[in-house]
């Protein structure tokens, strides 16, 4: 691999070249402000392969150079302990296949944070890359009475220093031509000193990497460095042959010489960086002097006030999510409708129409139904991350979220699953941990979402009395309250048996850092928002409608003509003998008795008779199983469905009709279909059942394979099938009243 | 020389020694929390909150097990 920088000296990229630049440094340094500053509004948003890390990339001319900027992800150190982190190692290395070499690096070095920040830096500056240096928050670090100085920081570092005031574009022009100057410039090495012996295993290891791999010599010393020394274990260069071993006998010689490897590195890192900073820094009169952040901090991660504000904080978002959302969802179901009826119009009926209105079209209003939550999760979430709360958040629910083998991190997503699944786990990318992560992403759909709550109130409106049982909670009150309590324990039991079995592991112990609360910028945060929505509707969107259409075709199909005519005839006998208000309700309860029957012959309708068997111990009859089917496009359809089978024509979750007819249905063998007892089972089975292909298609997304999807629906509709067979045969013994 | 779980909020230490088997610490050394460094503990709940160079972070009480520390307040009093 020969990179620009094998090439001292030379200008690899000429005129018509994008050149390339990584932007890089610690989360929280003002990374993503420069970003914004450097490139505007000309920015793409896509994938790294494999890994659910956005790969933000911008573009701006500079004196008639194309210049590409790579925002790589904030990460602490070059030897990562995270995905996000590996991407940023695997792209500065050239470790990435997908990624073409990186002409400069930009590193970012927060000036209120110098001794932490330097330490990344210097170990981007060690790859020998041409790098530049972006001094950000220097005014903030000048108010705090601890300005820096760039001159002299420079020398140290022998890499041009600008200081960067992002928000008023204060230095970005000459951080542009600091870039364009450092095109083709070998960065020198920095003078630290990890000490001579594991110097020397070091050259020995880099040696023999480089005998499978030829790299730049920097490259492959730094690969060494991390092979030999992070016992964490997460470069693949491991397994080329003879390296593990070299790696084993060089630790023990090290060790058997008494050299404290495992230190060597932050010690001799963080020695010279306590030199660089005692003459670039003016010492502080106070040390430990309490900043506003940790005065806020002093109620904010207090144990019992924390957690209370905290609580308050997640209870007007989650009551914004499902208020706020209300009417744009309203809205998006209107537009939808309008659309079908529109095209229902202008087309002569047919398969071709009604796959267009019934299939296409309410596929993509399926997808669009989502965005409202999603984009107001993600605004909260975003407000919360880049104010610095999210940190306090997770410090506060720590300790919480430890006995179900969770961490801080995953109660934001736990929490919105509430309003709705997909969001929650597109959500779970905050939490590090991968295990920690798929754990809770497969507990998150158990939440009871929105969707639900339709069902929940078909069910106990139409068969669980309003019987007052204590302080003015009625029988109704308290299965609705019972129905969210069990979906928490149940997310909550689920996650700490995953974390138990198929994701058991030592929990990544929990380090985070708080940093100091600031006012987000109003353009990220909507940035952010933007990119959540858009990359949802492309890539979760497109299963969802694929889907859609699907279960689409095996309502529709086989389509027989017979009954259309059949309809039409009672229609036109309708019209001759029947006139005004009459006529009209006589064509609607044709229309539902047709729209009724045809449901009942199509693939879907015999799939709920040929399931009938498998439901009946659950003591759900056919017509039920294609409720249970159908939902699957989305939970609250069971009720639109429900009303087609039992021919009641339009009708939503407070439907008279539709409770009456559930109410006056019998088995052939004369017992009622609906008790108590059904209806307490149908809830079950719906908090419980995977029937949300939006969730499918995200979690498909989130983990980049089919398999964690298959798992869900596998476990899931296992856990809804013994659920409700143990609850329905146990209660018809202990409670026949109630059957 | 005392663990720094053993710490109260407000102590400020030196750091002498960590356990660098247990995992996790060498993340917390990538941070900044090395030999010879000393710190504020700012929370000793649990995660315990730590001030370190400019930076707040937060750490599991069994990881602050692996950290061995002197009180700054004896050590002055040795000197």
């Amino acid at each position: 691999m020969l990179t620009s920088h094998d090439q001292p000296g030379s200008k690899p990229a000429t005129e018509t070249q994008t050149i390339r630049v990584a932007l890089v440094g610690n989360p929280n340094t003002g990374k993503t402000t420069l970003f914004n500053a450097l490139t505007g509004l000309k920015q793409k948003v896509a994938n790294y392969p494999g890994v659910t890390v956005e790969r933000k990339s911008g573009q701006f001319s500079f004196e008639g150079h194309s210049i590409e900027v790579i925002d790589l992800p904030g990460a602490y150190s070059l030897r990562p302990t995270n995905d996000v982190e590996r991407i940023t190692r695997d792209v500065l290395l050239g470790l990435m296949g997908s990624e073409k070499p990186v002409d400069v690096v930009v590193v970012c070095l927060d000036a209120g944070n110098l001794e932490r920040n330097l330490y990344f830096a210097t170990q981007v500056l060690d790859l020998g890359l041409p790098g530049v240096v972006a001094l950000t928050m220097n005014d903030e670090a000048t108010s705090m009475g601890q300005p820096v100085d760039p001159v002299i920081l420079e020398q140290h570092l022998g890499r041009p220093v600008v200081e960067t005031v992002a928000p008023t574009y204060k230095g970005v022009t000459e951080l542009k031509r600091s870039i364009l100057q450092a095109i083709g410039r070998e960065g020198e090495d920095l003078p630290w000193s990890i000490g001579e012996k594991v110097l020397h295993a070091i050259e020995h290891l880099a040696v023999e990497i480089g005998r499978h791999k030829p790299m730049e010599r920097r490259i492959l010393r730094q690969i060494a460095v991390e092979l030999l020394l992070d016992r964490r274990g997460t470069n693949r260069m491991i397994d080329l042959p003879g390296i593990r071993e070299l790696v084993g006998k060089l630790r023990a010689e090290l060790e058997w010489a008494g050299v404290k490897w495992v230190e060597s590195e932050s010690l001799g890192r963080y020695a010279w960086i306590r030199s660089v900073i005692e003459t670039t820094r003016s010492a502080s009169e106070e040390k430990f002097k309490p900043s506003r952040s940790d005065r806020v901090d002093r109620v904010l991660t207090h144990p019992v006030f924390g957690l209370g504000i905290f609580l308050l904080v997640m209870a007007v978002v989650f009551q914004s999510i499902y208020t706020w959302a209300g009417p744009f969802m309203d809205m998006i179901d209107g537009l939808t409708a309008a659309a079908a009826t529109a095209v229902a119009g202008s087309m002569s009926p047919g398969p071709l129409r009604d796959l267009l209105t019934d299939g296409i079209i309410s596929g993509v209003g399926a997808v669009l139904i989502f965005l409202p939550q999603i984009l107001l999760l993600f605004l909260f979430i975003v407000l919360m991350e880049d104010s610095g709360y999210l940190a306090r958040a997770a410090f506060v629910m720590n300790r919480h979220m430890r006995r179900y083998g969770l961490t801080g991190h995953a109660f934001i997503p736990m929490l919105s699953g509430f309003a709705c699944a997909i969001p929650a786990i597109m959500s779970t990318r905050n939490i590090s941990d991968p295990r920690t992560r798929l754990a809770t992403i497969m507990a998150v759909p158990l939440t009871s979402c929105s969707a639900r709550l339709p069902v929940y109130a078909l069910m106990i409106g139409a068969l669980i009395p309003a019987t007052p049982l204590f302080a003015g909670f009625t029988a109704q009150g308290f299965v609705l309250l019972g129905a969210y309590v069990f979906s928490i324990c149940a997310a909550l039991l689920v996650a700490r048996t995953f974390r138990m079995t198929v994701l058991k592991g030592r929990q990544q112990p929990f380090i985070i850092e708080l940093p100091p609360y600031r006012i987000p910028s109003w353009k990220t945060v909507l940035n952010s928002v933007w990119e959540r929505g858009r990359m949802f509707v492309t890539q979760a969107g497109t299963i969802i409608l694929a889907i859609n259409i699907i279960l689409w075709f095996i309502a529709y199909f086989p389509h027989d003509n017979s009954l259309q005519v059949k309809y039409d005839a009672q229609r036109s006998s309708a019209e001759s003998m029947l006139s005004g208000e009459q006529l009209e309700l006589r064509m609607e309860e044709i229309d539902s008795l047709q729209s009724g029957e045809m449901l009942r012959g199509s693939i879907a309708g015999k799939l709920g008779q040929a399931i009938e068997p498998v439901i009946r111990p659950l003591g759900f009859d056919w017509k039920i199983g294609i409720g249970l089917l159908a939902s699957f496009a989305a939970r609250e359809v069971f009720v639109s469905t429900m009303a087609i089978v039992y021919n009641v024509g339009e009708a939503d979750e407070t439907s008279v009709s539709l409770m009456d007819a559930m109410r006056n249905e019998k088995h052939a063998s004369g017992e009622r279909v609906y008790s108590p007892l059904v209806a307490l089972n149908i809830i079950i089975f719906f908090i419980l059942a995977c029937q949300c292909m939006g969730t499918v298609a995200v979690v498909k997304r989130e983990t980049n394979s089919w398999k964690w999807p298959a798992v869900m629906v596998g476990y899931m509709t296992l856990l809804a099938y013994v659920s409700c067979l143990l609850f329905y045969q146990i209660g018809i013994r202990i409670w026949p009243g109630l059957a | 020389m005392v663990k720094l779980s053993e710490c109260r909020s407000g102590d400020i230490v030196l750091i002498t020694e960590i356990d660098s088997q247990v995992s996790g610490t060498l993340r917390l050394r990538e941070l900044g929390v090395i030999e010879g460094v000393d710190l504020k503990v700012i929370k000793s709940s649990n995660p315990m909150l730590l001030h370190v160079n400019a930076s707040r972070i937060a750490l599991d009480r069994e990881l602050a097990d692996a950290i061995r520390v002197s009180r700054m307040s004896l050590l002055q009093g040795e000197l």
